[in-house]
């Protein structure tokens, strides 16, 4: 076994699914690499030994020595994917890695994405701050990393399927819960990939593709859509499929994005005043001081001077709206309207990637793990459910 | 300097229980020790037998059961509030979770097993508080080949009214609803898993109705206190009054018997879930 592959952030979905593929294969030596215990458990259970790195602490990755290829499925705060990355990216050049795969995403092309990221040449603008910016940042640096010579491949999965996806899991959640709706009787297209199709194109990836760092979309190469994931999904989530909402273009939109908050001094100033801010400042002996001295000053001008000083900065207080209708999670719902089918075709040309398992195969696959870790299939089944 | 200290709170890997409580209980030192209580039958019975002969307090720290909640539904069910018990499920799963920096966590030897010692032991402990030693378990769990991540156990107790079957399931690969739910010949009582959990019932006349259940005056656990506090207090007036603490080393050693024996029937279920791969 000549080839010894790390596998960074190898206690996440995509991570465990590449080493257990990788493994399976037993052509490889595997170095899987996890941040904390915590998420490390499906790989544990195999006996599949783990060793710990901290991406911010360069000595803890001298376990990249000697590896020839190195797979970065790692995540987290967005301060810390950058500079993560940057010392992961240092480490593979100085250690004369041979091959670097990046999993990136197709959200660095925005959300909606343009319609020309039907390719990935389509211009990448994500929302400054969003995910996808973070990720777009990350795949700036390994194309500077490239260009100064690591072979470096970028994949781009979409909303990722299979056993164990949280994807659809949420998407159970939120079906059970009243807060998913169809838009268009769910006839847009849903960008999927089954987690086990990734971990096929991630070892394609160490051999095949671009070497400058290019990005490839990877996804389940059919025409599947909303209605088709919903549809596998309701009857696990116990719902009939005429019961689930439906919402219109036009009534997302006006919900989703939510509007722009504009800059203005009375709006810092409401926020400067507001009770979470003052609690945070009044931690301070100083400020805390200043706070007590100025609530001091202002009750001394009686509670209708500091009603209407509340009410100028606040308007009149409003009872809280409460509706009986599930609260519907318009981020997902508006999933609906991105209206991009990204193309897996350069994934066929440059690494020669097939999709192992078909959107059926793989739906079926989510629906046997979802029953048996739900325990749908036990004899106590009817107790559990009451707990939903 | 243990001949210095009244008493020591052990909580360190669970595999480390044993040696350092022995140690503590031989230098005549009061010891609570986090659960499990150990991870082997034996050590845990050196540990209530050298407590009794030195005399010193001996507690397990099973904080879930200073929850007001838990001793109020075992009231409940003594006082057969709720009639005869037929069956009952108790689950608790998420996603990763609890991450110790020496990741101990993960292997099997330091922590006794998997995640029905991580998790499980909880609900095993108060189980064993509600309806006593179980006549027949089984395991069903997938550590193929390290510790578990997915466990599921079968009870049945026997009764002198009957039979009571019961099921405890957990995960740390995936969130699961969490809770305790009886079976009982007034109809179905729910408690989730959490400190001020209410005891619901869902009464067979009419199953679309919840009747919240709430003790009448003081409980017997401030709910405003943390379960750890009260666990502390318990411990030290235990050791103040040479009494019993509530959770003593008698019923730590019962909840690894309990795990000793689960794992020593476990079956391995290692299935896949593409169906072009061959089932394990």
């Amino acid at each position: 076994m000549s080839r010894r592959i790390a596998i960074v952030g190898a206690s996440g979905l995509v991570g465990t699914a590449v080493v257990e593929r990788l493994l399976s294969e037993g052509r490889y030596e595997v170095v899987p690499l996890i941040h904390t215990s915590g998420n490390a458990w499906r790989l544990t259970s195999q006996g599949i030994p783990l060793k710990q790195i901290d991406l911010l602490d360069k000595s803890t990755l001298g376990v990249l020595g000697g590896c020839t290829h190195v797979v970065n499925c790692s995540r987290g705060e967005d301060d810390f994917m950058i500079p993560g990355l940057r010392n992961l990216l240092e480490v593979a050049q100085a250690g004369k890695v041979k091959r670097f795969v990046h999993l990136s995403s197709v959200a660095v092309y925005g959300d909606p994405p343009p319609p020309l990221s039907v390719t990935e040449d389509a211009p990448a603008e994500p929302a400054k701050g969003s995910y996808g910016w973070v990720k777009l940042q990350q795949d700036t640096m390994v194309a500077k990393a490239a260009k100064e010579g690591l072979s470096a491949i970028t994949l781009c999965p979409p909303n990722i399927g299979g056993p164990s996806s949280y994807f659809f899991t949420q998407l159970i959640t939120l079906l059970r819960a009243g807060g998913f709706a169809l838009v268009e009787d769910g006839a847009t297209c849903c960008n999927i990939v089954d987690v086990a199709n990734l971990a096929a194109a991630v070892e394609l990836a160490l051999d095949h593709g671009p070497d400058d760092g290019g990005r490839v979309f990877v996804t389940d190469q059919v025409d599947v859509t909303w209605r088709d994931v919903i549809r596998g999904l309701a009857p696990l989530a116990g719902v009939e499929w005429d019961d689930i909402p439906e919402i219109t273009r036009k009534e997302l939109a006006q919900v989703w994005p939510p509007p722009k908050e504009h800059m203005s001094v009375t709006r810092t100033v409401k926020h400067l005043l507001s009770s979470d801010v003052r609690r945070v400042l009044r931690k301070d002996p100083l400020l805390g001081r200043v706070d007590q001295t100025l609530r001091a000053a202002m009750a001394r001008f009686g509670s209708a001077a500091e009603s209407r000083v509340r009410k100028s900065l606040y308007g009149s207080l409003r009872p809280p709206q409460v509706s009986a209708e599930p609260e519907l999670n318009y981020q997902i719902c508006a999933q609906q309207l991105r209206g991009v089918r990204h193309s897996s075709a350069r994934a066929t040309q440059t690494i020669g990637y097939r999709p192992p398992y078909s959107f059926q195969e793989s739906m079926a696959a989510f629906t046997a793990w979802y029953r048996w870790h739900q325990g749908f299939d036990s004899p106590f089944a009817d107790m559990t459910r009451e707990l939903y | 300097m243990l001949p210095f200290i009244d008493g020591a709170l052990i909580a360190a890997p669970n595999d480390s229980h044993g040696s350092l409580g022995l140690h503590c209980i031989r230098a005549g030192v009061a010891t609570l020790i986090e659960k499990p209580l150990c991870t082997t039958l034996a050590d845990a019975e050196s540990l209530v037998a050298e407590a009794h002969k030195a005399g010193v307090t001996l507690a397990t720290g099973y904080s879930t059961r200073f929850r007001d909640n838990t001793v109020f539904l075992k009231e409940l069910l003594d006082t057969r509030e709720f009639g005869t018990v037929h069956r009952f499920a108790h689950q608790f799963g998420s996603a990763g979770g609890w991450a110790p920096l020496s990741a101990y966590n993960l292997q099997r030897k330091a922590t006794g097993g998997g995640v029905l010692v991580v998790t499980g032991t909880h609900f095993l402990d108060r189980m064993l508080y509600l309806w006593g030693y179980p006549d027949q378990s089984t395991l069903v769990d997938d550590g193929v080949n390290g510790p578990e991540a997915n466990a599921t156990a079968t009870f049945r107790f026997d009764r002198g009214d009957g039979q009571i079957a019961g099921v405890a399931r957990y995960s740390k690969t995936g969130s699961l609803p969490s809770g305790l739910v009886i079976d009982t010949e007034a109809g179905i009582v729910k408690m989730g898993d959490s400190d001020e959990a209410p005891v619901i019932l869902f009464p067979r006349s009419n199953p679309n109705v919840a009747v919240t259940i709430r003790r009448r005056g003081k409980p017997r656990f401030d709910p405003r206190i943390s379960p750890f506090q009260h666990q502390l207090e318990d411990f030290v007036s235990a050791t103040r009054d040479k009494r019993d603490p509530m959770v003593d080393g008698k019923q730590g050693a019962a909840s690894i018997r309990l795990l000793e024996e689960l794992y020593s029937h476990r079956h391995v279920d290692a299935r896949r879930w593409y169906r072009t791969e061959s089932a394990a």
